[in-house]
């Protein structure tokens, strides 16, 4: 039993990593209809200058508020310089994809060259502290990381429905066209949308930097748990994401930890069984809308 | 075809033939590894460029061909021929399995599926341990001595497999790298050829309807599904006949060479060169290769930051890769001849603007 909690939260934790990623891909794929693969890669890379701040004498949470606005920026201006260019919604799906792949392939090696391959230990986030719940010991750093994703989430939902950035974005996602006409910037309005995303994608960087340790390597899997987790949940859907991270951290420890046939060697397939299931039957994904178009 | 793309297939057909003659052992097996490469890319840019389907997996087909030819025919005594053709078949099922989800999840979403069989593939292969040699993989026939088989008459017999196997035959006088790189030539020939043949076919403009429009096609009188569940298998079949050269080229195979990186490889190579033609394979599969072996050993490091970079710009440049830049200019070019030699009146009315006009179909994936 303590050992099932135990699982559990482990799943919970992992989850919440990548539903805070996924949120991130979210962020990006309402607003522009793009999807970032190099959306890990700019959070490890805003972890990685995190650390230096970290090893100046910062203190690590410090360190991470800060990678939080780093990657905004980071964000932006990739935005600014990159992805406009490659037409808004009407560009080439290919095209997106591989210049993503391409930020992705630079960032990796490049923060190699920068910080070396050698993995970096981080402190946790919310300390080494434990607390006991039904029965087991669970780290600070699980709810810490579970509460800030609860945050994130009202947050998220403030600034969407309550605000004017928000109203912005919604419309510009709704349709760029109409958007501009009715004077919204939606060149400005989309570099805020991919501040965001990175800005919150560094959350999830500075999380498995210090749930495992800083290596220019740590956030692969993550991400394609992300996607994962984006895309059982809906890609446009915010909630989705954070369902669908969730569920996706439970089922890989649970089914992991009890089924012997799985075993740690393919910790990557029930996650994914679990998506190509919901996909065929719910194409949109639990909480997406379903598109209505006509060729 | 128009006698400068004659001219040009045939110096580059010259020019790998003879190549192997002047340059070195270990040249003439770069050059074998640009061949696997195209082909690969080739399987995949019929998906992606013909029909429209992304693929960030293919790297896990060309592992299936090349894990397969390992164990039939170390585990099996298998010729290689027979292992190979048998490879191919069975990515080609794979391929179709695969395809299947395909027909309902498209676009970015199979992207994302073909992503997860690409980070799955090498986790399998750890997986089936006993029949892969997991994490440390299995030479394909032993460098020397022959190791842990049994019987003496098993011996013989794979060795005398090993011998008839990718030794170049005495008639040849050749030596064996240069023996497999044109066994490899001759295989790479026959399966451009036959891509060739099926994107200028009926099937071909099939391919290019559905992805252009899918439901204007299946209007059209084409059954969307069977020829994009078709077009999934062979396009992986292919991909394995690149996996079937890999595995005879190197000998071994083990896990880390079949992660994304080489799906990502592969679908570089296809989208540098030009994902809807039938030579960007080769071309964008030489750049690769040879921005590799360019970067002195001690930038190595540096291999993905230039990659990266080029990748970028040239997205930005020319969406339609080096191929989509040339049929640009070369659109270009016959434009305002032809506007010269009938005067500018003429050439006012002398079709759309070359700028405007979706001359390439760069825009082309869904």
């Amino acid at each position: 039993m303590q050992l099932f909690i135990q699982r559990i939260f482990d799943g919970l934790q992992s989850g919440a990593i990548y539903a805070i990623l996924a949120l991130a891909i979210v962020i990006i794929f309402r607003a522009s209809g793009m999807l970032n693969f190099a959306q890990g890669e700019i959070a490890m890379f805003t972890t990685f200058v995190a650390w230096n701040l970290f090893d100046v004498g910062l203190p690590w949470w410090a360190a991470s508020v800060a990678s939080l606005l780093i990657g905004f920026v980071v964000g932006a201006v990739l935005y600014r310089l990159l992805i406009v260019r490659l037409g808004g919604t009407h560009a080439n799906p290919l095209a997106v994809v591989m210049v993503t792949i391409g930020l992705f392939l630079m960032l990796n090696d490049g923060a190699g060259v920068i910080w070396g391959t050698d993995a970096k230990p981080v402190p946790r986030v919310f300390g080494e502290g434990r607390v006991e719940l039904f029965g087991a010991g669970i780290a600070v750093q699980v709810l810490g990381i579970l509460a800030v994703l609860g945050l994130l989430v009202v947050a998220f939902n403030l600034l969407f429905q309550r605000t004017k950035l928000g109203l912005a974005l919604r419309a510009v996602t709704s349709n760029q066209e109409s958007a501009a006409l009715a004077g919204i910037k939606v060149t400005t309005t989309l570099m805020v949308g991919w501040g965001l995303a990175a800005a919150i994608g560094s959350l999830a960087g500075t999380f498995t930097a210090s749930s495992v340790a800083l290596d220019k390597n740590m956030m692969q899997v993550v991400l394609i748990y992300a996607f994962a987790a984006a895309t059982l949940g809906g890609f446009d859907s915010p909630l989705g994401a954070v369902v669908g991270g969730l569920l996706i951290g439970l089922v890989s420890e649970l089914v992991v930890g009890y089924v012997d046939i799985v075993g740690p060697d393919l910790r990557l397939l029930p996650g994914f069984l679990l998506v190509l299931i919901v996909l065929l039957v719910r194409p949109q994904g639990l909480f997406g809308t379903a598109k209505v178009g006509r060729a | 075809m128009p006698w400068a793309r004659v001219a040009l297939w045939a110096v580059l057909l010259v020019l790998a033939v003879v190549a192997p003659q002047v340059l070195g052992e270990s040249d003439v097996n770069r050059l074998s590894e640009v061949i696997y490469i195209s082909v690969a890319a080739l399987g995949l840019a019929l998906l992606t460029g013909y029909n429209g389907q992304i693929s960030l997996g293919h790297g896990a087909f060309l592992g299936m061909g090349a894990y397969v030819t390992m164990i039939l025919t170390v585990d099996y005594g298998v010729s290689y021929a027979l292992a190979g053709v048998l490879a191919v078949a069975f990515a080609f099922v794979i391929g179709l399995v695969v395809g299947l989800p395909a027909l309902r999840i498209t676009g970015i979403y199979l992207a994302l599926v073909t992503l997860a069989l690409a980070t799955l593939f090498p986790q399998i292969v750890v997986r089936l341990g006993d029949l892969t040699g997991a994490t440390v993989g299995r030479g394909l026939l032993p460098r020397e001595g022959y190791g842990d088989w049994a019987t003496l008459e098993e011996v013989g017999r794979r060795k005398f497999l090993f011998e008839a196997g990718f030794r170049a035959p005495d008639w040849t006088g050749l030596a064996d790298d240069q023996w497999r790189y044109y066994v490899f030539l001759v295989v790479a020939v026959v399966v451009f050829l036959l891509v060739r043949n099926l994107v200028g076919s009926r099937v071909g403009r099939a391919l290019v309807a559905i992805r252009d429009n899918e439901t204007a096609a299946e209007v059209a009188g084409i059954h969307v599904s069977r020829y994009k569940v078709l077009t999934f298998g062979l396009s992986a079949a292919i991909a394995a006949v690149g996996g079937w050269m890999f595995a005879v080229l190197n000998n071994q195979v083990s896990p880390t060479s079949f992660t994304i990186v080489l799906s990502i490889t592969l679908l570089v190579a296809a989208v540098l060169g030009g994902v809807n033609s039938i030579i960007g394979p080769v071309i964008g599969a030489a750049f690769i290769v040879l921005l590799r072996e360019s970067i002195p050993a001690e930038s190595q490091r540096f291999t993905n930051v230039v990659f990266g970079l080029a990748l970028i710009v040239l997205m930005l440049v020319a969406p339609g890769g080096i191929v989509g830049l040339y049929r640009k200019y070369s659109a270009r070019f016959r434009q305002s001849r032809a506007a010269r030699s009938a005067g500018p009146v003429a050439a006012a009315a002398d079709g759309p603007d070359p700028d405007l006009a979706p001359s390439t179909p760069d825009s082309g994936v869904k």
